[in-house]
């Protein structure tokens, strides 16, 4: 791996100090790492369809004074404009944001790197990871290669690439992995700059291997999601994350978020992750979860904090299930549950009554 | 690729000297003598009133974003030392909303070099230097942003709360934030050499969302050029009207943003000599995609009789790409 070289040469340098060729040398391995996954890289358009993204209230100052507009226009979010995709099959099937397709467009506009234009039909979404699934009618396209999930590493350099403002030559916007497994397990969370633009776009190390696709996520919603573009906190999807559900898109299916119905203390336990409320009626209420039980496995693999259980949860889409390992008193108990998706209105646990007073705690008691 | 490979290794052994560590704050250093605080006129609603400019003329000529706080008679410009100056507009880019000033006292004056027309790489590091929210006062530095030169694009882009095109030709993004003040500052590359001039935070129509660029420095040469030879105005275009193209939209009812098929073809038209067809969608005029009807419009009114159009259509399953050559309107002329 020529690159592979490179990039450790350059990671190798002193940060903070870097002499020009240390610093051009490193811009270069990125424009190759660019010119790798470019031929993979997308424009995706969309045409017709009702716009649900509302326009949001001016932001004002806590003196009740508008903020000044050359920061930020009032009362105008994101909307989902040209964006990108990234080819994961020669025969033409293609990731893209679930949230260019909010609008429900009639048609979807492809334009491959080589400049063709194709219709595209909209499969499979998985609003989970955020990810949507499209088809278009091409042979022999290039794929990208995966970087191992293992392999990544916070620190390590991370490009996001797009098409959304561009044709020929990708946008590149450069940064870092700034974590992994971040929203409940399902990305990888990068400083370098995501907007609409690139929204389904690849997320590149400097070999121009894939370590995920760009996809809006918050634990607050699409909205909030998007709204946060270009703050360096971006999130990508691994394409290992996709393929479990890849069939279940391929077949047109809308995958929703897993839901299970407790609430589990958070913070630091003794023990796996102790029950403070079950939600009757929910997956977890029909296995026999009680409140006071402690949750110590989840299919087969041991729990250390509730936040475990949160992730393992994140990790599945409702209709999937998981077995589940609980202690009560003396006892332990096991129960195979069918994780549902998150019902309209559900009663607040203790857990979420504490997050409604303090938004900006990114707690995730229920799930 | 090759030629990539010998190159970078070429850079990876050479030796290293000792003056070239810390390579930004060499350039940052270097650079900042050339970029002005700008203070202008206030008083427009939530318009600022300082900006940045940058020094390309040792007779003292220096480039900046157009804004309102430059039209006036105390507009100053403070220097690296901390000196105020009187400035004044002396040539505008209108085109481009940018315009050249003029510093008064005695030169010769610091001022960046650019780079060679066709020199600028997506992916190369890039400098933005600019009075970012008026942080800096008298002798202080001003505000620098290390990032890429993200892309070489043309835009949609659109100020403030006008829905009016502003500039569609080449600008160079970068992920280095621009931010208000720093507009008419500096894009330098690594050797200290000027990219572009930072435009206004501008939003992008498509997307919605506010994108930071720079005006490439070799599109305002000309612009210098007046400046230093005292010529404030471009020579004048003709203004003509936009040409026929005979395409009737197809209006739905309820939709507030339909898009662009085609209802009906005006027979003996430019679109009826191309071969547009009832119920084709209109994807792109140009390079310019038109997600609405109302887009449509808009863009084929930048084009006059003669002038050819390329329109990418869905007809079906397929895309198809046809040309138009414009016709002179007839009376009473198109909606």
């Amino acid at each position: 791996m020529r690159w592979g070289t490179v990039a450790l040469l350059l990671l190798s340098g002193v940060a903070g100090a870097e002499t020009r060729d240390e610093m051009r040398a490193l811009s270069a391995a990125l424009r190759a790492a660019v010119e790798r996954v470019a031929p993979c890289v997308v424009t995706v358009e969309t045409f017709g369809g009702i716009p649900v993204v509302k326009n949001l209230p001016e932001r004002k100052d806590d003196q009740g004074r508008r903020l000044p507009s050359p920061l930020r226009r009032p009362g105008v979010s994101p909307g989902p404009g040209p964006t990108s995709g990234t080819v994961i099959s020669s025969d033409g099937w293609i990731v893209a944001s679930a949230f260019a397709f909010v609008d429900e467009p009639t048609t979807i506009i492809v334009t491959m790197s080589d400049g063709r234009s194709l219709p595209a039909k909209l499969f499979g979404r998985d609003l989970s990871r955020g990810v949507a699934l499209l088809k278009v009618e091409a042979k022999g396209l290039p794929v990208p290669e995966a970087a191992p999930p293992e392999e990544i590493r916070v620190g390590q350099w991370a490009a996001s690439v797009g098409r959304g403002l561009t044709g020929e030559s990708p946008m590149v916007q450069i940064g870092i992995v700034s974590a992994v497994d971040r929203i409940s397990g399902r990305a990888v969370q990068t400083d370098a700059l995501t907007s609409p633009a690139n929204f389904g776009g690849p997320l590149i190390d400097l070999r121009g291997r894939l370590i995920g696709v760009i996809i809006p996520l918050s634990r607050r919603g699409l909205e909030a999601a998007v709204r946060s573009y270009d703050s360096g906190i971006g999130f990508a999807v691994p394409l290992a994350r996709i393929t479990p559900v890849l069939s279940r898109l391929k077949a047109g299916a809308m995958l929703h978020p897993a839901y299970l119905g407790v609430g589990v203390v958070t913070g630091s336990t003794e023990e796996g992750a102790p029950v403070t409320s079950v939600l009757p009626g929910s997956p977890a209420s029909g296995a026999g979860l009680q409140k006071g039980d402690v949750i110590l496995e989840v299919d087969g693999e041991k729990l250390l904090t509730g936040f475990a259980l949160l992730d393992a949860i994140g990790r599945h889409v409702a209709g999937e299930s998981m077995r589940l390992r609980w202690r009560r008193g003396e006892e332990t108990h096991e129960a195979e549950v069918t994780l549902v998706r998150r019902p309209e209105k559900t009663p607040k646990s203790p857990v979420e009554a504490e997050e409604d007073e303090d938004e900006k705690k990114e707690k995730d008691g229920d799930d | 690729m090759r030629l990539a490979v010998v190159v970078l290794l070429g850079l990876l052994l050479a030796p290293v000297a000792a003056e070239e560590r810390d390579v930004v704050r060499e350039v940052a250093e270097r650079s900042f003598p050339s970029v002005v605080k700008l203070h202008g006129a206030s008083g427009f609603a939530r318009l600022p009133s300082y900006g940045t400019a940058v020094l390309v003329h040792p007779d003292g000529i220096a480039l900046t974003a157009r804004s309102v706080m430059l039209e006036t008679e105390s507009l100053r410009a403070v220097l690296h030392d901390g000196t105020r100056r009187k400035a004044r507009i002396v040539a505008r880019d209108d085109e481009r909303e940018m315009v050249a000033i003029r510093i008064e006292g005695p030169g010769p004056f610091p001022h960046l070099k650019p780079i060679e027309p066709g020199e600028a790489r997506v992916g190369q590091w890039v400098l933005s230097i600019g009075n970012a929210f008026r942080l800096a006062d008298g002798d202080e530095r001003p505000s620098v942003n290390l990032g890429l030169l993200a892309a070489v694009t043309r835009l949609d882009l659109r100020l403030g709360l006008s829905d009016r095109t502003v500039y569609r030709g080449r600008v160079y993004l970068t992920d280095a934030n621009v931010n208000p003040g720093s507009a008419g500052g500096a894009m330098v590359d690594l050797d200290g050499r000027l990219l572009g001039v930072l435009g206004r935070v501008l939003e992008s129509r498509a997307t919605r969302t506010l994108v930071s660029h720079a005006i490439p420095i070799e599109d305002l040469a000309p612009l210098i050029d007046r400046a230093v030879k005292g010529e404030p105005h471009e020579a004048r275009r003709e203004e003509r009207p936009p040409g026929r193209h005979g395409i009737r939209p197809f209006r739905f009812g309820l939709h507030r943003s339909p898009p662009a098929y085609v209802d009906r073809v005006d027979g003996g038209s430019p679109a009826a000599k191309a071969g547009l067809r009832k119920n084709d969608l209109i994807l792109r005029v140009g390079e310019v995609t038109v997600p609405t009807i109302r887009a449509f419009l808009r863009e084929m009114k930048r084009f006059h009789a003669g002038d050819e159009v390329v329109l990418t259509v869905k007809r079906g399953t397929t895309v198809l790409k046809l040309k138009l050559v414009l016709d002179a309107p007839r009376k009473g002329g198109e909606r």
